[in-house]
């Protein structure tokens, strides 16, 4: 065999970018802090919701610009990014609790299990039903713990008897894991539980009406640490039933929660991951800057 | 390699992360120096010298002990991810390796013992030749490698890793040196064993700093290049 000179001789130690392509074919942070297309793989084989060119306006401000994202079926996605950002409003949108704020428009596709949600032949009640929403402080009603769970199955005629409502209060609060907390105080104001109680108790209202889809906002940022572990043991626990999207500032909480991570920025999807790979090898430089707490 | 770990918002965890790189260099400074002494005494064999190399095994003992501490506060206060998830594992890996360098650098001082009183033979003065080449590799390769967690190179850090590719064969050779001066001389069989466990300690201390280069890697580039993966 002819030797030439372009030829890479075995001994000589190889540049990394040659190491890179045999080992794992990107460098973890492959794109600077310009670049705003989306990295990684945002897209999902098994799609429950599909954004596709999601745009939200503020009157003439956007919002947030071109999404394009999935939630799979049956996963708890983390949505995270510096205040500001979008996630929220993003997050508000899977349920179209955007149509409540005024001069707020969105525009793009958005489709739950292949049907659109926005349009006006679309009725949101059933909407918000099938993709319920738990937010940052505890909301429960000013009515019983009781009341708090049976307001929906009662509002959307889910149950045909007061034994049959009973049924859903009880099977709801113990999926909630508050039953055994509460069973012997049934009537008794929701508000007079403890902050992480009444955030179970809103979960045990939200999974009461049967949802396919659960959409959180900083649900544990009221809450201290042990209620915080209540929330997330619940939430994996959750998962197997629904699936999940969750907007949270603890790194460590979407890291410990989520099977998926999305970054944002500036109203950008910057980075999509399986979690381990945000949290370890992030490869946008913006997720890496963020999530080590060197900006944001 | 500082190019990773500063630019926090919170300060001071640029500061503690540079700190766990300053704890590898003054363990690497500090194993150098013990290579070098066990390599002095390997040549002009000196009880004292032996003694000093055994006293500051006990310190680079501590500093591995205060590192793990310290890695464990680091770990507890910040919750690393990212770039500064990679430094913490890279750091915590390496002072495992170079307290491994230190135990072989006082087996080199053990065996340098053994051989102190024993008259000279016809095999030792080559011998010695070629294991103070391996010495010298080893040596090379080691400091090197430490000096990677101050000035980040790829270049260095690949030729490390070839380092103990070359030290490898050598090793091979010089053990089929040593058994064809053993069927040559039988009676120099106890010097011969001595020689083989020198050899094999300085091939050792070219593994780990193979090692270190590939949590070098590891902590800058975030490729994690186990023992084989990489072929050029």
């Amino acid at each position: 065999m002819n030797s030439t000179s372009d030829e890479i001789h075995p001994e000589e130690p190889q540049p990394m970018t040659a190491l890179r392509k045999k080992e794992r074919g990107t460098n973890p942070i492959s794109f600077g802090r310009d670049h705003r297309d989306t990295v990684g793989e945002a897209l999902s084989e098994h799609a429950r919701i599909q954004c596709r060119n999601v745009n939200v306006f503020y009157g003439n401000k956007r919002a947030i610009l071109d999404i394009n994202l999935d939630v799979a079926r049956n996963e708890v996605i983390a949505l995270i990014g510096p205040s500001g950002c979008g996630k929220s409003t993003f997050l508000r949108c899977l349920n179209r609790m955007n149509d409540t704020i005024p001069d707020c428009r969105v525009t793009g596709d958005i489709l739950m299990d292949g049907a659109p949600i926005y349009g006006d032949s679309v009725d949101v009640v059933p909407l918000r039903a099938q993709v319920g929403m738990v937010f940052q402080k505890p909301n429960p009603f000013p009515k019983s713990i009781f009341e708090n769970v049976a307001y929906g199955p009662r509002v959307h005629g889910l149950a045909s008897s007061k034994s049959e409502l009973g049924e859903f209060v009880e099977k709801s609060l113990r999926r909630a894991g508050l039953w055994e907390e509460v069973k012997d105080r049934l009537h008794q104001p929701g508000t007079g539980l403890s902050g992480g109680q009444q955030q179970r108790l809103c979960i045990a209202r939200t999974i009461a009406v049967n949802p396919e889809v659960i959409l959180m906002d900083e649900p544990c940022s009221a809450l201290d640490p042990i209620a915080t572990a209540k929330i997330e043991q619940l939430i994996d626990e959750l998962r197997s039933d629904y699936t999940i999207a969750i907007v949270t500032h603890s790194m460590q909480q979407a890291a410990r929660v989520s099977q998926r991570t999305a970054y944002f920025h500036m109203g950008h999807l910057i980075e999509v991951g399986e979690t381990s790979q945000i949290f370890t090898q992030p490869r946008h430089q913006l997720t890496e800057d963020y999530i080590t707490g060197r900006f944001g | 390699m500082n190019d990773i770990i500063e630019g926090h918002t919170y300060r001071r965890y640029d500061g503690e992360l540079r700190h766990l790189h300053r704890i590898v260099l003054d363990m690497g400074e500090l194993i150098v120096i013990q290579i070098s002494d066990a390599l002095r005494a390997f040549h002009s064999p000196s009880a004292e010298l032996i003694q000093q190399i055994k006293t500051r095994e006990i310190d680079v003992d501590r500093m591995e002990v205060e590192a793990d501490a310290e890695i464990s506060r680091l770990i507890a206060r910040y919750s690393p991810v990212g770039s500064d998830l990679r430094v913490v594992i890279s750091v915590s890996k390496s002072v495992t390796d170079l307290e491994g360098i230190g135990d072989e650098a006082v087996r080199i001082a053990c065996v340098v013992d053994e051989l102190i009183g024993i008259p000279l033979s016809k095999m030792q003065t080559p011998v010695m030749e070629e294991i103070e080449g391996l010495g010298q590799l080893a040596i090379s390769s080691i400091s090197d490698a430490v000096g990677l967690f101050d000035l980040y190179d790829e270049k260095t850090a690949l030729r490390v890793i070839e380092n103990h590719r070359e030290m490898d064969g050598e090793f091979q050779s010089e053990l089929r040196r040593l058994m064809s001066y053993i069927r040559d001389d039988s009676t120099d069989i106890n010097l011969a064993l001595n020689m083989a466990l020198v050899a094999k300690s300085l091939e050792r201390i070219t593994h780990h700093a193979q090692n270190l280069a590939e949590y070098s890697i590891f902590e800058m580039e975030g490729i994690d290049l186990r023992e084989g993966q990489y072929k050029p």
